[in-house]
């Protein structure tokens, strides 16, 4: 949670590249689409970076990529031979392996990736805002520039949902 | 008080201020419908955390990798290594401490808390000792 | 003066004397009737940490000599030093630690009586950790049994860090599976003080006496530290110590230096290399304690000559 913002696009791509990566992996469940997007708001960020004032930096980061998301998703629909963001990708290279779990609900990872797609929208970003790039209430709602009780709501009812997919 | 549920998806996620927060865990303490609806939460929620974190595909911005990586080399130092004079040691040793494999000493987590564990048997203690494996790193760190 | 003793003036002093904090009897006296209390139930623990909330339910069952605990499918059982844990696979591990030294509460900290309150219907006496005027834990003691139905530590800044408090409880014990007491554990060799090298496992260390020294495994060295509140564990090897479920976790800054660190509820785990050679980390302390202790221990760095000599001549 910086308030001071890494102050080159290099900074800025190393640290945050692979989070802004897996969180449109995690959207759509498509690689290319997520590494397009990557590149995308890596660009915008770029652009912007220059008149960038000193706030939340992962504030403004994220509304980026949200808006850059969406407006990707719009004109991919538009497309008529495009591929739904909703097909499953598999992703060669993984970061390290799964951890082995204690737990009783745990799954494969498709079998979860599967399960968030299937989520609505709005329900499925909050829940990878928060479990996938780690920010908090404050910092998804000013990302998805909605209120606190709405990011609590949507993330609340995005688990129920995933628990029942996931039983 | 009526049973909290949003709320509960907050307390998980450390995003619940008092009192509301004294307010849940005090009504868990007597609501089992509760204490069930936390433990499917928490399951939904370690799932999604489960996931591991992609790296960058190739061919887009490299992205630093977190602690280097310790090399392995499976080569013993030379026999002759002990029998050289002091001067001559010293350089061959410098040598040999680059050639020679960094051994490890690997404790499992279980290990270490059943050490840990077991000589707090012997005293009292404030929190109940769960001298447990790993049960659920993922609620905390992502990345 | 007979006359100054009006209804209102009874009534002041009887108020004044409730509300002056009674020194209470010794804080050891309260944990040791606890330690010996029986009773099974479910704790709900919940920790607030720097990587993030975390909770856990677990079932407890304390009897006689025993404590019985479960959770995830993982149970455990521990007496005297001995403990026997059966992970989900079945397996079962057996430790054993031989009587060491006396435990006792460091006298920074001091027992306050703080009234009394209910836990599950129960009333409890309410008992304040002090350290100086800061209440670093806060207790709640079954009358009944004694046995310990809440507690709650604060770090030092005073926000919480962990509270941990049952959500069920009877005084009657269920019978405890013995079944997972297999085998016999070897018991840990004791290491004589004078042996031990100060710098790699001073005496004291952020406040913390050392207690226990023992051989651990490959020539590791096993030391036990305890303030008679918190306490913890330190391993420490000329070989690199690695904790294979530490490696995926996220590089801590502690004190301006990297430490791999885990919490799980109730405890935290740390590994790092350091000049002297390979160190692991575990116990209950709250945050700022963490960095106390961390700070008494050889810092992260790369091995020294020495270590490097030491690993090529014996790793």
């Amino acid at each position: 949670m910086l308030e001071d913002a890494p102050l080159t696009w290099e900074e800025v791509a190393r640290a945050y590249g692979r989070k802004i990566y897996n969180f449109a992996y995690r959207l759509t469940g498509n690689a290319d689409h997520a590494a397009d997007l990557t590149q995308e708001v890596l660009l915008r960020v770029k652009k912007g970076l220059a008149g960038y004032r000193p706030g939340s930096f992962e504030g403004w980061l994220w509304r980026i990529t949200r808006n850059a998301f969406l407006d990707d998703t719009r004109r991919r629909k538009r497309r008529p031979t495009a591929p739904l963001p909703e097909e499953i990708d598999r992703v060669a290279s993984y970061s390290s392996p799964a951890p082995d779990q204690v737990l009783a609900a745990v799954r494969l990872g498709d079998d979860i990736q599967a399960a968030l797609l299937e989520l609505p929208y709005d329900f499925r970003e909050a829940v990878v805002l928060c479990d996938i790039v780690g920010l908090s209430y404050e910092e998804i709602s000013a990302a998805i520039a909605a209120p606190i009780g709405t990011v609590r709501s949507r993330i609340h009812r995005g688990r129920k949902m995933l628990k029942e997919r996931l039983q | 008080m009526t049973h909290p549920s949003e709320p509960l998806s907050a307390l998980l996620d450390g995003e619940l201020t008092e009192p509301d927060r004294t307010r849940v865990v005090d009504h868990l303490s007597t609501c089992h419908a509760c204490r069930d609806e936390l433990n499917e939460l928490h399951s939904a929620r370690a799932s999604v955390r489960s996931l591991p974190l992609l790296d960058l595909p190739s061919g887009l911005s490299p992205v630093e990798k977190g602690v280097a990586e310790v090399l392995s080399l499976r080569r013993r130092p030379p026999a002759w290594v002990a029998a050289a004079a002091a001067a001559i040691l010293a350089l061959f040793i410098g040598v040999a401490t680059i050639l020679a494999p960094p051994t490890s000493l690997e404790v499992r987590l279980d290990q270490l808390s059943d050490q840990y564990g077991a000589r707090t048997s012997l005293e009292p203690a404030i929190t109940p000792r769960t001298p447990l494996q790993v049960i659920d790193r993922v609620a905390g760190p992502i990345e | 003066m007979r006359r100054a003793l009006t209804v209102s003036g009874i009534a002041l002093l009887v108020t004044f004397a409730q509300t002056l904090p009674a020194l209470a009897e010794d804080l050891g006296e309260y944990l040791e009737r606890a330690a010996a209390a029986e009773y099974s139930g479910e704790v709900f623990i919940v920790c607030d940490t720097p990587d993030g909330t975390i909770a856990q339910f677990v079932e407890v069952t304390r009897s006689g000599d025993e404590l019985w605990v479960r959770t995830s499918g993982s149970e455990a059982v521990a007496a005297n030093g001995e403990l026997y844990q059966r992970g989900a696979d079945g397996t079962v591990q057996a430790t054993r630690i031989d009587s060491s030294a006396a435990w006792e509460v460091s006298p920074r900290y001091t027992a306050r009586d703080a009234g009394r309150a209910r836990e599950l219907e129960r009333p409890v006496r309410v008992v304040t950790v002090m350290e100086g005027e800061f209440e670093r834990v806060m207790l709640h003691f079954d009358d009944a049994t004694g046995a310990l139905l809440r507690s709650e530590v604060r770090n030092g800044d005073r926000s919480l860090y962990c509270s941990s408090s049952f959500v069920s409880f009877s005084a009657e014990p269920q019978a405890i599976d013995t079944s997972v007491r297999q085998g016999t554990p070897e018991s840990a060799k004791v290491v004589d003080f004078s042996t031990i090298d100060e710098e790699v496992l001073p005496a004291r260390v952020g406040g913390f006496n050392r207690l226990d020294v023992y051989e651990g495994p490959e020539s590791s060295t096993v030391a036990y530290y305890s303030d008679g509140v918190f306490s913890f564990t330190v391993i420490a090897s000329r070989k690199t110590v690695t904790i294979p479920e530490l490696e995926d976790a996220p590089v801590a800054e502690v004190a301006g230096e990297k430490y791999r660190r885990l919490f799980q509820p109730g405890q935290v785990v740390f590994a790092w290399e350091s000049r002297v050679g390979g160190y692991a980390l575990i116990g209950d302390l709250p945050l700022d304690l963490q960095e106390a202790v961390l700070r008494d221990l050889p810092i992260p760095g790369r091995p020294g000559f020495f270590t490097r000599l030491w690993r090529s001549w014996f790793g």
